[in-house]
């Protein structure tokens, strides 16, 4: 199977992904796009049709589940929102992000 | 939890339309968020689709991640588990062979079991089909009759008695005890019928509907009426060749005119195996008599056997309490014909199948036992296998492979194993089916329509399925649970089997060797009953003897005082002068009835001079030669000859049975006896015969010569030839038609077909035993020699060491063939007590066979250690020949 261009760039989207929806609610794909560059202030700046298979991917792993619906504006939209699964997964990556987090900041502040 | 295998399921089939119109809402989005913003329409929308990205590689990574993914990993697992499976060519031949026996052979049998014992009979309601009978409680006719139940016909006035309880039954039909005996006339010869007498609503209580025509209507009971009658498929075939323009026409029967009114189906054969049905006639004068006084009619005429549609929602409870009190009331006020009487019902189903459910739940047992053998084998050898890849598991798990994805593929190659047994399965129950069927073959009723069941075969394979599927999971999910570091250690695939797989795969083995032996227990006795049944003094030479029934038709038989017996007489010395004057006849002789014809007529008899209880006897009727056709010789005295006529003293011969019984110390030529209304004087003592079977011992039996007792007309023709006897067939009928063209000749069958007639349902069970057996005893081998195999494979360094140290090859086999030993003397031990527990249930199959006979288990258990010995052996060889350089290398 093909790798995707980067696994951390790919775990970091998913987790951003999750994160948005648990704070957010249901939210379709553009939205998502919106509120991630949003806040990460546009620091991020990734191809927003990278983020659909990636939404796919959660989708497969039952972390995220797919509905379609209706837009504010009357126009069909797949809303996704998270699952147990999902806000599991979401603890799970952020304690070992900050673990990480810690980790350096103490080789930083110790070397 | 089962949302994400449903959304995975759903977007495979959505496919690539639902990212399309994402991606379009998507772009109106940005583009209306851009103008919004200030941009000009154009440029918005260019700028959204540059924010999207490279559109064709957002495809791409979703197709990936869409379709390939759950399909490829699906098929990737299938192909690994195929190249595993083909890597170890002989494990997966024995492996799908074993459970192929096991789901096939299971499946036959269920389907014969369920054709027989379950299948609906194909009657219209038939749970609410009741025989009704009499029930003797007394010992009058057992006597004379011990094979007869006492479950016995009603009589006419018993009949209406409980035809009249219309709250209890919907209808009730009766049929006659006796068949009738139909000799049909045409142009070219005459054959004889055999036919039911029934009553008018017979069928419709039933519920069958004619292939052809018509059944009988309410008004062809009564007398004058009732020259119609109905074929069976099988006469209807035989007779008159499938001719679809039967119905109308006439036919003769006994010297009457019958017009054949139609035809039942094929499977419809009830009460007996009849050619006809006829009326009964049941007319009103005797219906009258019965009314008029006060139901006493015949009531000790007992030949109707009833049958009854139950009224629905009536509990046969409430039928039995108010039948047997009426039976009450009868032996009250009859007591001369209904003393002692009671009434019996039992469902049809019981009257039709009951006689074959032992049998049948025999091999059903044995059935399940090779099952059970087939899936212990394969669970074992798949275990097994399993532990000799647990490095390469521990490999892969320590490398990061997901427990999932190791459990699938164990998975996905026991699935692959499970579907490859169940086609070969498939095909070797159809063929089974078709095997028992063929040498079952009339044994057993309702085996007509065979079919392979569905349910079962899916069962069978799920069954089987399932111990695959466990075995796999099961050693998968060890193989992770070791510690990763464990198996990857030195040694690891050897200390690595945990003791308890060890011992339960050992179990297995000591189980798969008891189970057989169980089987070999029950071929080894029905095979000593063979050979004793065949071995039996049968009294009589069976060899070169042909046999007819030439059936005396009543309507040409009868004089004014009933039988003609004049007529008769000449007859048959007419047509034994005719037969014996053929070439290659030696003699030939009427008789009444033959040995193994599985006819028999009993007496009483008196010793004049003597005070005595009841005698009973066999009696039969013979000509001159009959005891030189049969070569039955004589023992004192002499035979019959032709001056022993109707104008002559009346004699009889008895044979040694009687003799010694009756008269130990003297010679019982001369003597008198009373027997069928004459007094008769001994002239003779001849040997006895097996008459009823090979294992009947020759009971008390008399002889009348025909020519002075001619009462009978059901005779049987017996001629002794020289050479062949096919040719000699169609002379015989020949002659008999020379003397009566029409006189029918029936059932022309050699002697030893009659005799292997009677032992053919004892052949078939051993047959079937004798297989299973086979089976057994092969598939516990397989399961010896998978089991050792693995043993030496895992220890090859351990026996590196053993012969480095100085071990010699005997050394080594000792060591093999003694583990071997220890478990086929386990299993022996157990199989040897569950035989000796189960044989019992073989009872009346058994002859001069104890059920615990030790010749019997004694030869069983040596061949069964002997091939367990064997299977060991090959591997014990190949252990013995380790060159310990290259052992001591390897791990």
């Amino acid at each position: 199977m093909k790798q995707p261009k980067s696994d951390v760039l790919q775990g970091t989207l998913d987790l951003l992904v999750l994160k948005t929806l648990n704070t957010m609610g249901p939210m379709h794909g553009w939205g998502i796009a919106q509120r991630i560059q949003q806040v990460s202030e546009d620091m991020l700046r990734l191809n927003q049709g990278t983020l659909y298979p990636a939404l796919l991917r959660s989708q497969q792993r039952g972390w995220i589940t797919a509905k379609w619906g209706v837009s504010d504006n009357n126009r069909k939209a797949k809303y996704y929102s998270i699952t147990k699964a999902g806000r599991k997964q979401l603890e799970q990556e952020a304690q070992s992000w900050e673990r990480m987090a810690a980790v350096i900041n103490r080789v930083l502040e110790g070397a | 939890m089962l949302r994400p295998y449903l959304d995975r399921l759903w977007s495979l089939l959505r496919g690539e339309r639902e990212l399309d119109e994402e991606l379009r809402f998507h772009l109106d989005k940005q583009t209306e968020a851009n103008i919004a913003a200030g941009m000009a329409p154009g440029e918005a929308r260019r700028q959204a689709l540059v924010a999207l990205g490279g559109i064709d590689k957002t495809r791409e990574e979703y197709r990936d991640a869409l379709g390939l993914r759950m399909l490829e990993d699906l098929i990737r697992d299938l192909r690994y588990g195929l190249r595993q499976l083909r890597r170890s060519p002989g494990f997966t031949a024995v492996a799908v062979t074993t459970l192929a026996l096991g789901i096939g052979a299971n499946t036959a049998i269920f389907s014969v079991i369920n054709a027989v014992l379950i299948r609906p009979l194909p009657f219209r309601d038939p749970e609410r089909l009741m025989r009704v009978y009499e029930r003797d409680k007394g010992p009058t006719q057992r006597e004379l009759q011990p094979h007869r139940s006492n479950l016995i016909s009603t009589s006419l006035p018993g009949f209406l008695e409980w035809r009249a309880r219309t709250e209890l039954f919907e209808a009730v039909g009766a049929s006659r005890f006796f068949p009738v005996s139909l000799v049909l006339t045409t142009h070219d010869g005459a054959r004889e019928l055999s036919g039911t007498r029934v009553t008018a609503n017979f069928f419709s209580v039933l519920g069958v509907q004619p292939a052809l025509g018509r059944t009988f209507a309410a008004e062809e009971e009564k007398p004058g009426r009732g020259a119609v009658a109905i074929l069976s498929d099988h006469a209807w075939r035989e007779h008159f060749g499938a001719d679809a323009s039967v119905t109308g026409r006439a036919v003769t029967m006994n010297g009457r005119s019958y017009t054949i009114i139609g035809v039942m189906p094929a499977y419809f054969h009830y009460p007996q195996q009849q050619d006809v049905w006829i009326p009964i006639e049941v007319n009103d004068d005797q219906v009258r008599s019965f009314v008029q006084s006060g139901g006493a009619g015949q009531r000790g005429s007992r030949n109707l056997e009833v049958i009854a549609r139950l009224k629905t929602d009536v509990p046969i409870v409430q039928v039995e309490t108010v039948l047997r009190s009426l039976a009450q009331v009868n032996a009250r006020e009859y007591p001369a014909s209904n003393k002692g009487w009671d009434v019996a019902i039992l469902p049809l189903r019981e009257e039709l199948v009951g006689k074959s459910r032992r049998g049948l739940l025999l091999l059903f047992g044995a059935t399940a036992f090779i099952t059970l053998i087939a899936c212990a084998n394969v669970a074992n050898l798949l275990l097994a296998r399993a532990a000799t890849r647990r490095r390469e598991m521990a490999v892969r798990a320590a490398v990061g492979a997901a427990r999932t994805r190791l459990l699938r593929q164990a998975l996905a190659e026991a699935a692959i194993l499970a579907l490859l047994a169940a086609a070969v399965g498939l095909a070797a129950g159809w063929w089974s089916l078709r095997s028992i069927v063929a040498l079952a073959a009339g044994n057993v009723p309702q085996l007509d329509r065979p079919q392979l069941d569905w349910r079962v075969l899916c069962f069978s394979f799920a069954a089987a399925a399932l111990a695959c599927l466990l075995s796999a999971a099961a050693s998968a999910a060890q193989a992770y649970r070791t510690a990763p570091g464990a198996g990857l250690k030195e040694g690891g695939t050897a200390a690595g089997s945990s003791r308890l797989t060890a011992s339960f795969r050992a179990t297995l083995v000591v189980v798969e060797l008891a189970l057989a032996l169980v089987l070999l227990a029950g071929a080894g006795l029905m095979m000593n009953t063979l050979a004793r049944l065949y071995a039996v003094e049968l009294g009589f030479l069976p060899q070169r003897l042909l046999t007819a029934r030439v059936p005396l038709p009543s309507y040409k038989y009868s004089a004014s005082g009933g039988f003609d017996q004049a007529h008769a007489r000449a007859f048959a010395s007419d047509v034994v002068g005719r037969v014996e004057s053929l070439p290659g006849v030696a003699s030939a002789a009427f008789v009444y009835p033959l040995p193994f014809s599985g006819e028999q007529e009993g007496t009483n008899f008196e010793i004049e001079g003597r005070e005595h209880g009841l005698l009973l006897t066999h009696i039969r009727v013979a000509t001159p030669h009959y005891f030189q056709t049969l070569r039955i010789p004589v023992v004192r005295g002499r035979f019959f000859t032709a001056a022993d006529g109707p104008e002559a003293p009346p004699v009889v011969l008895i044979n040694e049975t009687i003799a010694r019984r009756m008269w130990p110390n003297e010679d019982p030529v001369g003597r008198r006896v009373r027997v069928k209304n004459a007094v008769r004087e001994i002239v003779g003592v001849v040997g006895g015969v097996r008459h009823l079977g090979l294992d009947h011992e020759p009971g008390a039996e008399m002889y009348l010569p025909y020519a002075q007792y001619a009462v009978y007309s059901r005779l049987f023709l017996a001629v002794r030839a020289h050479g062949e006897l096919p040719a000699l067939a169609a002379a015989l009928r020949r002659e008999v038609m020379a003397a009566d063209k029409d006189q029918p000749v029936e059932d022309i069958q050699s002697m030893d077909e009659l005799i292997a007639g009677n032992a053919a349902p004892r052949r078939f069970y051993a047959m079937l035993f004798g297989i299973f057996a086979g089976v057994a005893l092969a598939l516990a081998a397989a399961g010896v020699y998978g089991t050792t195999s693995y043993w030496v494979s895992q220890r090859t360094h351990e026996i590196g060491i053993r012969v480095a140290m100085g071990a010699r090859p005997a050394d080594i086999y000792a060591l093999l063939l003694g583990r071997q030993l220890r478990a086929t003397l386990l299993g022996a031990v157990l199989g040897l007590s569950a035989a000796i527990a189960l044989a019992r249930l073989l009872g009346s199959l058994l002859f001069g066979v104890a059920p615990a006979d030790p010749m019997t288990l004694a030869v069983a258990t040596l061949l069964l250690a002997g091939v367990a010995l064997f299977a060991c052996y090959i591997p014990a060889r190949r252990a013995a020949r380790v060159d310990p350089v290259v052992a001591l290398r390897c791990e």
